[in-house]
């Protein structure tokens, strides 16, 4: 059997066993980028959700990495829900794949949109299952 | 354009590129600096002057949690363009991944951390005179996210009947040390696919997930006026990247 292996800086035993010891390794399969962008989420003047469908294609449900620039104005990596709170108003972040789409979604649990609301999002969509 | 791709161990290379070691026709995860800060640092600064893609586990004792769990108080991390941010409600250590892909890994110049002597560039760059990890599918100097197939899979769980309905279960991976990992809400009650901690309904609701050295833990705390038993399916990874 072909091996593969490239060890991490320092580390010099290329038939560990450890394989966090190397960068990549013959037999274990590494984490790739197959879909990838920034992408708006509107919630109307009035309204309490608003989502944005991104498609992926890639027929079965991938693994994503979704960031929110929050409404503190840093940015923050989201799993699958995350809140958030300013002043009264509290609301959720999230998103859901399938085998087609990628979904992001903001929402509020209490309060609503006074005027229209543009949430930036980030997203890595993973090639791995 | 050529294309180098490596097969897994009983693999081909024609196999969907998540089940391949190497492909140059996609860009890698790259983890540019890993830290382990103790429960007193409330940020970290990596200068790289953007967002990188960032992942945080919290120490509870011997268990490590990802953020935002509600079993680790909800500790969690957010960033500026040069700074992360740490919010550690466990009083213990947390474990930095920085990875240099952006969070939306957009191509980006001027910086001079592409590090290996095996470098494939994104398309439409050269890999001779590039220096930015942002411009580049993979540098071998950089770590990679590494899938354990075998010890990856799915488990079901069932929760109780309280009014706030609980359930934990466990896997077993006997690694010897705590591994990177990530879940996802397969079935069941939303089915959404969405990556755990999954915090709802005002933190009422949670779904969770942490590591031990030995074992994998998986949980759902849900709070309901009319207790129903119900199961859970998460689909789970186990990479062979060490936390601790």
């Amino acid at each position: 059997m072909a091996k593969f292996r490239i060890l991490r800086s320092n580390e010099t035993d290329i038939e560990s066993t450890d394989i966090w010891r190397f960068v990549a390794h013959e037999g274990y399969p590494t984490q790739k980028v197959a879909e990838q962008g920034q992408a708006t989420v509107t919630i109307t003047s009035g309204n309490t959700v608003g989502f944005v469908d991104i498609p992926h294609g890639l027929g079965y449900q991938p693994q994503c990495r979704v960031s929110v620039l929050n409404r503190s104005g840093y940015v923050e990596r989201l799993c699958g829900a995350i809140e958030w709170v300013d002043g009264a108003d509290f609301g959720y972040y999230t998103y859901g794949t399938d085998g087609t789409n990628l979904t992001i979604s903001v929402g509020y649990y209490v309060g609503s949109a006074p005027a229209d609301e543009d949430y930036t999002f980030y997203y890595i969509i993973l090639h791995e299952s | 354009m050529g294309r180098i791709r490596v097969a897994k161990s009983g693999g081909t290379i024609d196999d969907n590129p998540k089940d391949l070691v190497l492909d140059s026709n996609n860009t890698h995860l790259m983890i540019y600096d890993e830290q382990t800060l103790n429960s007193s640092a409330t940020s970290y600064t990596h200068n790289l002057g953007y967002y990188p893609l960032v992942f945080a586990y919290f120490q509870d004792g011997s268990n490590w949690h990802p953020d935002n769990s509600f079993v680790a108080a909800y500790s969690r991390v957010y960033q500026d363009t040069n700074n992360v941010y740490i919010e550690n409600n466990t009083g213990s250590n947390v474990k930095l991944f920085i990875c240099g892909n952006a969070v939306d890994n957009a191509s980006g110049s001027g910086k001079n951390t592409a590090i290996g002597k095996i470098k494939i560039a994104k398309s439409g760059f050269d890999a001779d005179t590039e220096t930015d990890i942002r411009r580049f599918q993979f540098c071998s100097g950089l770590d990679l996210v590494k899938r354990d197939s075998a010890l990856s899979g799915t488990v079901t769980l069932t929760s109780d009947s309280g009014l706030f309905y609980e359930g934990e279960t466990f896997i077993t991976h006997d690694l010897g040390y705590v591994p990177m990992a990530s879940v996802i809400d397969y079935a069941g009650f939303t089915g959404l696919g969405g990556e755990l901690p999954l915090n709802f309904a005002d933190g009422l609701n949670s779904y969770y997930f942490y590591m031990t050295s030995t074992r994998m833990y998986f949980g759902v705390s849900i709070f309901s006026k009319d207790p129903v038993i119900d199961t859970y399916t998460f689909k789970y990874q186990i990479y062979r990247n060490k936390i601790a």
